[in-house]
């Protein structure tokens, strides 16, 4: 592994996280059957984080305090992913939406995905609550993978 | 008397012509009738859904009119008099059960085999009908008689639903399938002051409908996801859900139901229809799924009445067309194109 390290989140971010599923057989295994685009976002970002991924992005005048990345997963595969700063123009068949907090304790290890799904942490905006709840192996592959990735989180 | 009579499961379903006017058993008024629903278990009734109808039978359920004659042997507890405007049940109660004393009638035994206009006895699509006393209604004056007729269907069946299901103030509610049950629904729940409440159907001039009756906001889900619209409005889910379309699945139901959470269903779908509920959800949840039938006549009818008295729930606005007896057959086949929010036809 190189020690380069992502914002999160960030297009980098996204990208490395998109890689470290395809390396990983146990998300593969899990998420055999998953056949849908997914966007998670993030709400709540510190502004020193939106400024930095905003300078990333080579963008100015960004007044956004949200991020939202979309994974175009297929049987246990992830085939791309996009950022946006703008997170209201990301749309997929799925959108889960949590403070940038809650992300931040996830990809620490600090919180459980099925747990935060169930108590409404993270919240449902888009997609079928009942088949998300039947892929609760898949989260947790897919968070475990998530910890996985080198990450620098600025707030 | 001119009556609509049964003539077979292929259409048109109905003959209009003269038969004898019957005359008041032991124990039964004769109501000269005003006008009747057109309700959407009739095509259930006449497609053979609930068993095979004789030729000649009399349907119509939801049914207005006046006391017109006594038979023998008639207690009369609402001291009715000839003239009185009345509405008349299509739950038959016997009165004495468990289940009458129970204030349970609509799950009354007895009521099962006599259903005016469903089983076993002639219903209301005719200028007479004679029924058992227990089954008929006093009607408040300054009610209009004719847009009353839905009262004795619709407007009850939802009203027992949501009463069943704990709709009171601040209950938000969603409604699914906004037609005549649906939509009495949404305008009896706004009345009793559910907050907010989310209609979701596939016709566009259903939800006009259901805005004009008080739901707070419309989904048409063949042009938007209506999970995502509904978690927008209530992010924890809604307390309650009532599915009445005729065919409900409970799939929506179960997605954007609150925890602890109640899914009515009144829609009686085809002889085969089933649902899938996933478990899991289903208990953590603690979701309560209950079948409601129809509707308490000697308790929750008077309750309707007085709701449609005191001018907090107008029936005129659910009635979208009217019909002449002749047009009966052309009514039934607007209905199944789903062109009605409620139809009623004109018999007196
Ligand atoms: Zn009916
Ligand atoms: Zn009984």
């Amino acid at each position: 592994m190189s020690s380069e390290s992502f914002i999160f989140p960030s297009p980098q971010w996204a990208e490395a996280f998109c890689k470290a599923l395809n390396e990983n057989p146990e998300y593969r295994e899990a998420a055999k059957d998953w056949v849908w685009d997914v966007v998670f976002v993030a709400t709540n970002v510190p502004s020193t984080v939106v400024n930095a991924i905003a300078q990333l992005m080579g963008l100015s005048g960004v007044t956004s305090n949200a991020g939202a990345m979309k994974f175009k997963l297929r049987n246990g595969t992830c085939q791309g992913s996009e950022f946006y700063i703008d997170a209201s123009k990301a749309d997929a068949d799925y959108i889960l939406e949590a403070d940038y907090s809650l992300w931040k304790d996830l990809i620490q290890g600090k919180v459980d995905p099925v747990g935060a799904i169930l108590s409404r942490k993270i919240r449902v905006k888009k997609g079928s609550f009942l088949t998300l709840v039947q892929f609760s192996s898949a989260a947790i592959k897919m968070t475990n993978t998530a910890m996985k990735v080198p990450t620098k989180f600025l707030a | 008397m001119k009556a609509a009579t049964y003539k077979g499961p292929s259409k048109p379903y109905l003959e209009v012509k003269e038969v004898p006017t019957p005359k008041p058993g032991p124990g039964e008024i004769l109501v000269r009738v005003a006008a009747t629903g057109i309700c959407h278990s009739d095509i259930h009734l006449f497609k053979g859904d609930f068993g095979p109808v004789r030729e000649g039978f009399i349907p119509g359920h939801e049914i207005s009119g006046w006391v017109e004659d006594f038979g023998p042997d008639v207690k009369n507890p609402w001291g009715l008099r000839k003239g009185d405007p009345v509405i008349v049940s299509w739950i038959v109660p016997d009165g004495i059960c468990k289940y009458c004393a129970s204030g349970k009638e609509n799950y009354c035994p007895a009521a099962a085999g006599r259903m005016p206009g469903l089983v076993g006895i002639n219903g209301g699509h005719a200028e007479y009908i004679t029924i058992p006393e227990i089954a008929v209604i006093p009607l408040e004056k300054g009610v209009d008689i004719y847009y009353a007729a839905p009262i004795a269907c619709a407007y009850g069946t939802a009203y027992h639903a949501l009463r069943e299901a704990g709709v009171g103030p601040g209950t938000s509610l969603v409604v699914i399938g906004a037609g005549g049950v649906g939509l009495s629904a949404i305008q009896l729940a706004s009345a009793m002051g559910a907050y907010p409440i989310i209609a979701v159907d596939i016709r566009d001039f259903a939800l006009e409908k259901a805005k004009e009756l008080g739901a707070t906001h419309v989904i048409n889900s063949t042009k938007e996801d209506p999970i995502s619209r509904i978690r927008d409005v209530l992010p924890d889910g809604a307390d309650v859900i009532h599915e009445a379309r005729p065919e409900p699945d409970l799939k929506l139901s179960m997605e954007v139901v609150a925890r602890a959470g109640t899914i009515v269903v009144t829609g009686l779908g085809g002889p085969k229809s089933t649902f899938t509920v996933n478990v899991l959800p289903f208990v953590i949840n603690g979701v309560r799924i209950m079948g409601s039938l129809g509707y308490r006549p000697r308790l929750d009818l008077p309750e309707i009445i007085k709701l449609v008295a005191s001018g907090k729930v107008d029936v005129r606005k659910l009635v979208s067309h009217t019909y002449v007896p002749e047009q009966i057959n052309e009514a039934y086949e607007n209905l199944e194109r789903g062109l009605h929010a409620r139809a009623i036809v004109k018999w007196g």
